[in-house]
């Protein structure tokens, strides 16, 4: 079976590191440098697990919180924590922000199973 | 070693399931845009009644397979008003191009080369379409979505009941319809009568009609088939209506459902692929849909042209011709519409109006009625009664 992430391979180029990036792997890297997180965004399919890793490149801890289901993580100065993000089924734009910084970075959840057409046998 | 095996196999049963459904849909000249515009224009439901015939025999067997196997095999994706738009674009596309895509490959496949131009022009299309695609997730599918995918069948009742009432409705749907048409030519229709009486007299027509073409049918089928004939000569549309729920009742059970475009654009990226990366990575949405090799989806599409070009040949049909300049730009334009519907909706004729109905799948559903409607439009425009 052909697998999500071979279905959304090459959806989107991220060689921008400050545009959106792909769940490529279901695992992608999300760096936070002077309160600013890069990439700031990631487009992923809906109902789909995906491993976030974010490596806190600051001199302070970042505690972020995401309006969707009950995200929260702490990444202490220097460090990198991993995490595994169930993306809402519902398609749109969810927010993480950092508390005490403007900083935030945006899931996109897209209905992947419709961009990926009938070609593609599902592994779900 | 084994998942090599059983790949290979999973392809060589693929290979045999599409000359299955490419000799059907040649024999019984099945394509969706005739059996369409045809009701429309003249209320003929005779290619019409064989697809109806095929998705409702896979109905119920699907229903089976549903129930033994869940959702597994099935393409039940997520659903919304891309449906709708996109389904239409098809509709309009494949009445402009004279064929729905799986009769454009049969054509092509019997050395049509105006039915070549169309599906050039359904090439055209997925690339136009995959130029936009790193934008399609977000700008299109996801402000339109309106749910996750789902089906009929997992309602919390057996699927074979669910699909024994569907089935139900449909023909009398189709009873309703038939009688109507047959009242109406036969000017049985009192101008007093109340509607759900008349509505009743059509249904009760249209099943006397229903009764007694199923009898010929088997009577002249139990009287003695010559093999000889049924090679030469076109079938009936029911008799490769049955044939095409038998080979998707047998696909599902070595793979999953039966889709067209998907696979279809699959070979597409693979031939830009073939041509070079460079070629394939210059448009995004091939480059997603590359399949890397000869998926089981694809391998059906190559079975299906071989099934078609056999039917051709043994039936005296096959025969190269070049497109006439008096066919003018339709064919290409047609394509590109059906090649961009398909994506936008997702889904062709047989993924959507097949598959996706006989799946019982909300999204089948959806993108089978703007298909529907897309041919009812593209028919009213394209066939206007000239003053």
């Amino acid at each position: 079976m052909t697998g999500a992430v071979a279905g959304t391979g090459g959806c989107l180029d991220a060689s921008d590191p400050g545009e959106t990036t792909e769940d490529g792997g279901h695992r992608t890297t999300v760096t936070i440098r002077d309160g600013t997180f890069t990439p700031t965004s990631l487009e992923a399919a809906t109902g789909h697990d995906v491993t976030v890793v974010f490596e806190n490149r600051d001199s302070r801890e970042h505690v972020l919180r995401g309006d969707f289901g009950s995200f929260g993580v702490t990444v202490p100065p220097g460090e990198t924590v991993s995490r595994q993000v169930t993306v809402p089924n519902e398609p749109g734009d969810y927010e993480v922000v950092c508390e005490g910084s403007d900083g935030s970075f945006e899931l996109k959840s897209v209905p992947a199973d419709v961009l990926r057409g009938c070609g593609y046998e599902s592994d779900e | 070693m084994a998942v090599g095996t059983k790949a290979m196999s999973e392809l060589a049963f693929a290979l045999v399931a599409g000359i299955g459904f490419g000799v059907c849909f040649q024999k019984g000249r099945i394509c969706y845009a005739s059996a369409l515009s045809d009701f429309f224009l003249f209320r003929s439901s005779r290619v019409g009644g064989g697809i109806l015939l095929a998705t409702l025999l896979t109905t119920l067997t699907w229903s089976g397979a549903y129930l033994f196997g869940g959702g597994a095999g099935f393409w039940l994706p997520s659903w919304g008003f891309y449906g709708l738009l996109g389904g239409a674009i098809f509709g309009v596309g494949m009445i402009l191009a004279g064929a729905c895509l799986t009769s454009t490959l049969w054509r092509v496949a019997s050395g049509s080369g105006q039915y070549a131009l169309v599906l050039a022009g359904v090439v055209v299309g997925f690339a136009l379409t995959g130029l936009i695609h790193p934008w399609l997730g977000e700008w299109y599918f996801a402000p339109l979505w309106l749910g996750t995918g789902t089906t009929a069948f997992a309602l919390p009742v057996p699927a074979p009941v669910v699909a024994i009432a569907f089935v139900g409705v449909a023909v009398l749907a189709y009873a309703a319809l038939t009688g109507s048409t047959r009242r109406h030519f036969e000017g049985e229709i009192d101008e007093d009568e109340g509607r759900i009486a008349g509505l009743r007299a059509s249904v009760a027509t249209g099943l006397v009609g229903l009764l007694e073409g199923t009898r010929q049918y088997v009577e002249a089928r139990t009287s003695g088939i010559d093999p000889g004939r049924a090679l030469r000569r076109p079938w009936d549309p029911r008799t490769s209506g049955i044939g095409i729920a038998l080979t998707a009742t047998v696909w599902i059970g070595v793979s999953g459902v039966w889709t067209v475009s998907g696979p279809l654009e699959g070979w597409i990226a693979l031939a830009f692929g073939t041509v070079g990366t460079g070629a394939v990575n210059a448009v995004p949405g091939l480059a997603a849909a590359f399949p890397g090799g000869v998926s089981p989806g694809m391998g059906v599409i190559a079975g299906f042209l071989a099934g078609a070009f056999l039917a051709a040949v043994a039936g005296g049909e096959f025969n190269l011709d070049a497109p006439t300049r008096s066919v003018g730009v339709a064919p290409v334009a047609g394509g590109v519409l059906m090649g961009i519907g398909a994506k936008l909706a997702p889904g062709c004729n047989v993924t959507n109006l097949y598959t996706g109905v006989a799946s019982l799948s909300v999204h089948g559903i959806v993108a089978g009625i703007g298909i529907v409607l897309g041919a009812y439009v593209g028919t009213r425009l394209l066939f206007r009664p000239q003053r």
